[in-house]
């Protein structure tokens, strides 16, 4: 490959390790994007991936937008995330071209990047599960995981009577992952959470990334 | 253990090119670093700090000495009489003055910092790189960093274009 050849600078000799300390403190991703245009070995460091990990910890993430049934709304200037969500606008699929076809999916939560969409049930045609199927997508890189339906034990231990089960309400969430798997999975880790409750009965379920299991 | 005044330890710390700065222990515990060499008993009267000239030592060494909490280590009276908000102030305009070196400078403290493990000048000498990012253009950038472009014209494009974002 034609590099061209390396010269050797004061900032160039400083270690890996304190180049990362230093960029740790940059303030805003924006400055993370164009110090990466730098040089080579700026890029290498600042887009790897232990590396995003730390910074996201240090700094929590901007508000980039809405998502609700009309699909995403970015931040308008003079909103200082303004530019970083019309980028995202542009980069990722909202309209979630990418699951599975001729499913119809509603948005039900999103958190850290993700989106949780429940699948829509079509009454007329005799669908009524308490519990619909779920997937959970990252919307930018249009990948999904389709969550595994609840074990027949689990929903056999709330299932009422037919004429109670209209009183039921359930309703489909995120929730944080714990500190274990957030240490073991970085931040590609999530757990979902179905509660459901009627007059007489409650029940929460709770789905993690990873063990891959209600 | 050598002592000066009454209740002091004096601990040597030694540059690799030679150079012996006898420093009161309360300033060199700054450093984590020498801390937890002393606290380990593994140092003896005099310590040797690799990698880290005289010049850049004798400068550490001053910037220990204004931080060292002013209780006890270097007389009570100071802090009796100065209230701690014009404390801060006045050591901001100190550090402030202190971090006006010239770049190699500045790099061989990043270093020196980070190898003492003293947090304040680490992020002292830190902060200064992150404000010329922060506040300047990709060519002023480098030109601060005496970081040589090294992508290919098209590939500093490619970059540009994905994260225009980034440059509006």
């Amino acid at each position: 490959m034609a590099t061209p050849k390396r010269i050797y600078s004061p900032l160039s000799e400083i270690p890996a390790h304190l180049l990362e300390q230093i960029f740790l403190r940059l303030p805003d991703p924006e400055d993370l994007a164009r110090t990466s245009a730098v040089c080579v070995t700026f890029r290498r460091l600042l887009t790897d991936g232990s590396f995003l990990r730390r910074f996201r910890r240090l700094h929590p993430p901007q508000v980039l937008g809405i998502l609700d049934l009309g699909g995403f709304h970015p931040a308008q200037p003079p909103h200082p995330s303004a530019p970083a969500a019309r980028a995202l606008a542009l980069a990722a699929d909202f309209s979630f071209s990418f699951l599975p076809s001729r499913r119809r999916w509603a948005v039900r939560a999103v958190r850290d990047g993700r989106v949780l969409l429940v699948r829509k049930q079509n009454m007329m045609a005799g669908e009524l599960s308490m519990f619909p199927d779920l997937v959970v997508c990252d919307p930018l890189h249009r990948r999904y995981i389709l969550l595994p339906p609840l074990p027949d034990d689990l929903v056999a231990s709330v299932e009422r009577q037919d004429d109670e089960f209209l009183g039921w309400s359930c309703e489909p969430s995120f929730i944080p992952p714990s500190d274990e798997e957030a240490a073991l999975a970085e931040e590609t880790a999530f757990r979902v959470i179905w509660s459901a409750c009627c007059k007489t009965n409650m029940a929460v379920f709770v789905f993690s990334s990873t063990t891959g299991q209600w | 253990m050598a002592t000066r005044e009454a209740g002091k330890k004096m601990i040597m710390l030694k540059s690799p090119d030679g150079m012996e700065f006898e420093v009161e222990e309360a300033v060199a515990m700054e450093s984590q670093t020498i801390r937890k060499m002393i606290e380990d008993d593994c140092a003896d009267t005099a310590i040797l700090i690799p990698n880290i000239n005289s010049k850049i030592l004798s400068r550490v060494i001053e910037y220990c000495n204004k931080h060292v909490p002013t209780t006890g280590a270097t007389g009570a009276a100071a802090s009796d009489t100065v209230a701690p908000a014009a404390l801060a102030e006045d050591l901001k305009i100190w550090d402030a003055e202190f971090i006006k070196v010239n770049r190699a400078t500045r790099f061989n403290l990043i270093q020196a910092a980070s190898y003492l493990n003293i947090k304040g000048l680490l992020d002292l000498t830190s902060q200064t790189t992150i404000d010329t990012i922060s506040d300047n253009s990709l060519e002023e950038i480098r030109s601060f960093l005496s970081t040589k472009n090294d992508y290919l014209p098209e590939e500093e494009q490619t970059i540009r274009r994905e994260n225009q974002w980034a440059f509006q």
